[in-house]
């Protein structure tokens, strides 16, 4: 008990040594909180950015693979170089057995020229889709208003249509209720029957589509009347969901060879899922995350050089202090817990200040960017930790030396 | 209290041997006041600092109290250091940041001695050599002869049973050191064993037993 007492103490007059230097302690806490919080900024941005990325992508569904011919195929058959080498009779096949790791599919057409769209004097760019009823679920589109698709609109040919957020906006004076009111296609009539969700993201919106789409300036048409607008049987591209995000390729690969027996070979295709981009979000990430580990430890390092280096100049300093202290009763023990609980007091009040700067510094970059900064627990945790851990390596040496003077030769030097 | 055998105690300067301690015996009894003069230079403070447990003999046999120095632990002799010895340096050797009343106190802590009584007892210490009024002062605010009865309090707050001075009075003025003697000899009558190294052949006389140390050897 009684001993207890005194290393508690002792810790009491490593706080008043480095009170009598203040100014020196602060700048080796400051050295201390660069590198933490370094250490920190790394850590938060890494976990982070997955997040940030993982909710990029989900806004397109995180099980979404798109399915379409390879252009590059060696075409035998100059009759089939037009196609799109997928076609609506297709359909019906791999939606079936061929194909269990697929959960949903649509079928997407683009309008092979581009139509006029207006509303009276009002026109709108937008991109015009032909889907099924999956296609909104499996793309992860919601509603604001109105209904999706159900299979007799598709395969009633029901002229009605889905218009995205930028569409309602470009048609409809905004006091007005999109839902029920018409719009013209290439001088045909559709009703609208349902308005997309704004979609905030779109970094990443032209994954599988034709580049630079705007997903907020899309309408939606049964397939079926694009068909007919188009005149053929043909299928743009297939977008489709699997059953987990693990199945996702084999979700795709059946596809394709589904396709692929059905024309014999005719046609190669190709596929991209989403969970593939996860795997290189992990990897550049790591990447990044690696190289930010490795500067920060390195200003880490610097602040317990720092630390290292003004604790021994406290002992040179200090060295008669100890004679005397050693004079009086002090152990080896005494004197090496006193320097050592100095270095690690300095490097925890780093510590501290490093997680606090690290906080302040993640909360308004969240702020300013909304790219979610926030620190884990565990890191705070673990910066504690490593703070700690720097004191004591950097303190270890110095404080050894203190301890290991025979009271005599520290009494002796001025 | 203090038996010593054939202690020797050489320093090594650029590979050749400097014996400054030569075969000292020396048997001093609880109680006594023991003087010990030479010139300089012949081996009085590195004696003191053996008998203080502050430096260990090469060879030779030292008892404190019965119990051998020589080969004891480092955390024996700091125990020693802490709770049998009190120590004077010429030199006062006061911490400098610190308070009259904190130096006082500071041999407490390391005995584990809680907050309110270390400040009680180093209250009493500085009352004893009559530096009461003085005990919040830093070092530097007090004369050399008040320093010095500081650090003798600092010495007594253990209430240790040998009391050694390595020439106390050598930094001070004659009255200054007239009051420090006075203050030993005091303490000496209330039954500490004292063991002084002086210059001052008076002190000598006053004390129980004169020792002359020449080259390392008692004569
Ligand atoms: N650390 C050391 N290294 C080398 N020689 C030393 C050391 N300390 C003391 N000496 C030498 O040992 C001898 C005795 O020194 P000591 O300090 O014991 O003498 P002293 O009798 O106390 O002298 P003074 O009256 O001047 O204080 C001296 O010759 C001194 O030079
Ligand atoms: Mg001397």
């Amino acid at each position: 008990m009684n001993r207890l007492r005194v290393f508690i103490e002792l810790t009491g007059e490593a706080v008043i040594a480095l009170w009598q230097n203040r100014l020196r302690s602060l700048l080796s806490v400051l050295g201390i909180a660069i590198g933490i919080a370094a250490v920190m900024t790394v850590s938060a941005v890494s976990s982070g950015g997955k997040q940030f990325v993982l909710k990029e992508l989900e806004t397109f569904g995180l099980r979404s693979l798109w399915v379409f011919r390879d252009y590059k195929d060696k075409d035998p058959q100059s009759r089939v170089r037009d196609s799109s080498g997928i076609d609506s009779r297709d359909l019906k096949l791999l939606k079936g057995a061929c194909c269990p790791a697929v959960k949903r599919l649509s079928p997407v057409l683009l309008a092979a020229n581009r139509p006029i769209v207006q509303n009276g004097n009002r026109y709108s760019s937008a991109q015009l889709k032909g889907v099924d009823a999956n296609y909104t679920g499996i793309n992860n589109d919601r509603l604001t208003m109105g209904r999706g698709f159900r299979p007799g609109d598709i395969n009633g040919r029901r002229p009605v249509a889905l218009i995205g957020e930028t569409v309602s906006q470009d048609l409809y004076p905004q006091s007005e209720n999109p839902i029920g009111r018409d719009l013209r296609i290439g001088g045909r009539r559709y009703q609208v029957i349902g308005v997309l969700e704004y979609k905030s993201r779109d970094l990443l919106a032209s994954i599988g589509s034709d580049g630079g789409e705007d997903a907020n300036n899309r309408i939606l048409l049964p397939y079926t009347l694009v068909q007919q607008m188009n005149g053929n049987q043909q299928v743009s591209y297939l977008q489709a969901e699997a059953v987990s995000i693990a199945r996702a390729e084999q979700a795709a690969d059946q596809l394709r060879l589904a396709l692929q027996r059905r024309y014999r070979g005719s046609y190669q295709y190709t596929k991209i899922t989403l969970a593939s981009y996860l795997k290189t979000v992990d990897r550049i990430l790591g990447g990044i995350t690696a190289m930010g580990v490795v500067a920060a430890s390195t200003a880490l390092l610097v602040g317990g050089i720092g630390v290292a280096g003004i604790m021994s100049t406290a002992v040179v300093e200090r060295i008669r202090e100890i004679g005397v202290r050693m004079a009086i009763g002090a152990n080896r023990r005494h004197i090496l817990f006193q320097f050592l609980a100095e270095a690690v007091l300095i490097s925890l009040a780093g510590g501290i200040a490093g997680l606090l700067f690290g906080l302040l510094l993640g909360g308004t970059l969240d702020l300013l960017t909304g790219f979610p900064l926030m620190p884990t627990l565990s890191g705070v945790l673990t910066g504690l930790i490593v703070s700690v851990l720097v004191g004591l390596a950097s303190g270890y040496y110095p404080a050894r030396r203190a301890a290991d003077f025979l009271p005599v030769e520290a009494l002796r030097r001025v | 209290m203090i038996q010593m055998r054939a202690i020797h105690k050489s320093y090594w300067r650029g590979g050749t041997e400097l014996p400054v301690i030569r075969g000292i015996d020396l048997d001093i009894s609880a109680g006594e006041f023991v003087a010990i003069m030479g010139p300089s230079g012949s081996g009085k403070s590195t004696l003191m600092n053996i008998i203080g447990c502050l430096d260990l003999a090469d060879r030779g046999e030292y008892r404190l109290n019965g119990e051998r120095v020589s080969g004891a632990p480092f955390s024996r002799l700091a125990e020693l250091r802490g709770q049998t010895i009190g120590f004077v340096f010429q030199s006062f050797n006061l911490i400098t940041s610190r308070s009259a009343l904190e130096n006082v106190a500071l041999p407490l802590l390391y005995q584990g001695v809680a907050r309110d009584e270390r400040m009680s007892l180093a209250t009493q210490a500085l009352q004893r050599v009559g530096m009461l009024d003085r005990a919040s002062h830093q070092p530097n605010q007090l004369s050399g002869g008040q320093q010095q009865r500081v650090a003798i309090a600092r010495a007594l707050v253990n209430r240790p049973g040998l009391l050694i001075a390595d020439e106390p009075t050598g930094a001070l003025d004659s009255r200054n050191g007239d009051q420090v003697l006075q203050l030993f000899n005091d303490l000496h009558n209330e039954g500490h064993t004292l063991v002084m190294v002086t210059h001052d052949p008076l002190i000598g006389e006053r004390a129980d037993r004169l020792i002359m140390l020449h080259d390392g050897r008692v004569i």
